[in-house]
């Protein structure tokens, strides 16, 4: 029965899809940190993922409505490094840094192509994460809480020839942020090996100050949801399907809201893992837009792409 | 160990390549090359890229009487060359701000920057060839800046001329355009031509598109950092402003007149501008200013006088003239004749402060 459990806590724990917290107001997908995917790591363990993320920002959206006739082209591409070890058997810390690469690409005049490309690490993230509740055969779920702080490791002065580029080209956001979060699962063992799961993370963003210290840039606040399931179909095969919600206030210059940031976002995330060995996981996801809702008008993700690698240093799992 | 490496070399990637770097693959006009006459370190990148603000090309137009798309206080700006009339309503200029248009021998671009609210008509020739003007993506003071599509070239908006590339120095040649109320331009010109929302583009013409709120006197705030600010008059103030001479850099002489307070009917304002007499016509209600060189051009001094409730004439002389919007005397011994346009435009207070810090504003007998 143990046997039974860990298993699929071990998939859930490793197969719940990275989730970019959306930097910016445009672009919904200028990325910052997954490591919420994560729950825990056993005491001594050392969990560590490693996932690139193709974001293709091609959408253009007014409100709810889709506009054709882009002029633009994006896409944002990012390597998620996270590290999760658990320092007594409920509190584990996560640490994650990230590689951006961004790019623009102009649409309306090919013969002279307006092409930009941005890169550099990106933001880092530092959660403890504590189990309140952990899974047993008695009682089937887990809770945990967290909370940490993003830190502006990436650079968010970069300049074309002297040129200040826009904060939705720049890899890091200057600021240091705020971040809560929670983790719900439930398993229904011995009738069934599916596992439910909910977690969500607040982001309480800073300010930046890019163009002097009398100038405040603040990223709007992000609370994001995570919902979904997870089970075994093949051996060593696990799906998983995931809805997830996000939800951004516009970004703020000088305590003014500004216009075209912010907005609301209902993304499907199928994913599909293979445990390759014990410790050795592999998984490909994806994030399919299924509404959203933006302020004014905002370029936005047409959908993005993942792969990822885990493993899991030390003994097993047990939670 | 060995299921380590992967991770081990990805660190050592994040670790090594963690140089943040900027990589401009642009060909021909897009590179960013060359001297700016501005400082390059206040340009920023509006964020959508060159051309990501489309200009509009191939435009469409529409009776004015027949339009029905334009909210009754929006702004629009209007044009008079020869016998045509034209309208562009900023609700569809705020998405693109360049429509390259032309008419007869005569064509031109209409340049809209939303954020500071001034809108701008100059000749699209370089060395005898039409050329079209497309958004650069950049700014400089929250102010567009147009780039043509043949040399590349960069200009300033509200200085009127080249800033960067080939055609860097060259004054631009304008064509005096006015702002006013959408209510006010159908009933003045019920049969001019107006830009439809027929763009080529599907985007909510409806709408405001940095906000609704952007627009109010009592909103202050700008996307991008004002370098002199002035609290003189509220940010967003709507103000004519004139330049006595160019090239329009930081040390030309300019003077101000704010919309808000010409107050109801037509007004004018005879004033000095550089040495030179200029004659004010502005509107609160109407919410129009505009400025011409007061001498015709045998140098005959007239006195005018507003005409009130029969716009587009705004003005009459001793010699039985009546003058419309643009300039023109439509009736009277002078007809056909156009009083010289100043180099002036409208736009918001903040954006005048900060192109031109020692600029005067017109002190309104109270």
């Amino acid at each position: 029965m143990k046997k039974r459990l860990t298993y699929p806590l071990l998939v859930l724990a490793f197969l719940i899809p990275v989730d970019l917290l959306g930097q910016t107001c445009s672009c919904a997908g200028a990325p910052l940190i997954s490591s919420q995917s994560i729950s825990s790591a056993s005491k001594g363990n050392l969990l560590v993922g490693l996932t690139y993320q193709y974001n293709d920002i091609s959408n253009l959206y007014t409100g709810d409505t889709q506009l054709t006739n882009r002029s633009v082209e994006r896409n944002t591409q990012s390597t998620l490094l996270e590290f999760n070890y658990g320092i007594t058997s409920r509190l584990t810390v996560s640490a994650t840094t990230t590689f951006v690469r961004k790019q623009r690409t102009g649409l309306l005049n090919p013969g002279n192509r307006d092409q930009l490309t941005t890169q550099g690490i990106g933001d880092g993230l530092v959660l403890l994460k504590y189990v309140l509740h952990q899974n047993t055969i008695r009682e089937q779920y887990q809770l945990a809480v967290g909370g940490g702080g993003k830190i502006p490791f990436g650079k968010s002065s970069l300049t074309q020839n002297g040129i200040a580029l826009n904060m939705d080209m720049q890899p890091g956001t200057g600021a240091w942020d705020g971040v809560l979060w929670s983790y719900f699962s439930k398993t229904f063992a011995p009738a069934s090996t599916i596992n439910f799961f909910l977690f969500n993370t607040y982001r309480i963003t800073g300010t930046n100050e890019r163009f002097g210290s009398d100038d405040r840039y603040k990223f709007g606040n992000e609370w994001v949801v995570n919902a979904g399931i997870t089970d075994t179909f093949l051996p060593n095969l696990s799906y998983i399907g995931m809805i997830n919600y996000r939800s951004t206030s516009s970004d703020e210059r000088n305590g003014q809201a500004l216009p075209n940031t912010g907005g609301k976002w209902v993304n499907l995330e199928p994913a599909f893992r293979y445990q390759v060995s014990q410790g050795l996981s592999v998984k490909l996801s994806g994030q399919i837009p299924v509404y959203q809702h933006l302020n004014g008008t905002q370029p936005t993700t047409a959908y993005t792409a993942s792969f990822s690698l885990f493993y899991n240093f030390g003994k097993r799992v047990i939670f | 160990m060995k299921s380590l490496k992967p991770f081990i070399l990805a660190s050592l990637v994040l670790v090594f390549t963690g140089c943040s770097s900027v990589n401009d693959s642009s060909s021909g006009n897009s590179l960013v090359e060359g001297d700016w006459l501005i400082p390059r370190g206040e340009v920023v990148d509006g964020g959508p890229g060159q051309d990501g603000i489309p200009s509009i090309d191939d435009p469409q137009f529409s009776v004015a009487s027949n339009v029905s798309y334009v909210g009754e206080t929006r702004i629009v700006t209007g044009i008079k060359i020869g016998d045509t009339i034209k309208a562009y309503p900023h609700q569809v200029m705020d998405h693109h701000e360049i429509v390259n248009d032309a008419v007869g021998d005569t064509p031109y671009c209409l340049t809209l920057c939303p954020l500071t609210g001034t809108a701008i008509a100059w000749e699209r020739v370089i060395d005898g060839e039409t050329v079209e003007f497309g958004v650069s993506g950049w700014l400089f003071r929250n102010n567009l800046i147009p780039y043509d599509r043949k040399t590349g070239s960069r200009y300033s908006q509200m200085q009127m001329r080249g800033i960067n590339g080939p055609e860097s120095s060259t004054q631009l040649n304008t064509i005096q355009v006015i702002q006013t109320t959408w209510s006010t331009w159908r009933e003045m010109y019920p049969d001019s031509q107006v830009l439809t929302t027929n763009t080529g583009f599907s985007r909510n013409y409806s709408g405001y598109v940095y906000g609704r709120d952007y627009y109010l006197d009592e909103n202050s705030g700008t996307l991008f950092p004002v370098q002199n600010s002035d609290n003189r008059l509220p940010n967003k103030a709507r103000v004519h402003g004139i330049i006595a001479e160019l090239p329009a850099d930081q040390n030309a002489q300019v003077k101000v007149y704010q919309i808000g307070l010409f107050g109801e009917g037509v007004h004018l304002v005879s004033d000095q501008v550089g040495g030179e007499d200029v004659i004010v016509a502005g509107s609160t209600n109407y919410n129009f200013a505009v400025s011409f060189h007061a001498l015709p051009e045998d140098g005959t001094e007239l006195n005018f006088e507003p005409v009130q409730d029969e716009l587009p004439f705004i003005m009459e002389d001793q010699e039985g003239n009546r003058w419309d919007l643009f300039g023109y005397a439509v009736e009277g011994p002078r007809q056909g004749e156009q009083l010289a346009p100043t180099n002036s435009y409208t736009g918001y207070w903040f954006a005048w402060a900060d192109f031109f810090p020692e600029l005067s504003i017109y002190r309104w007998n109270s």
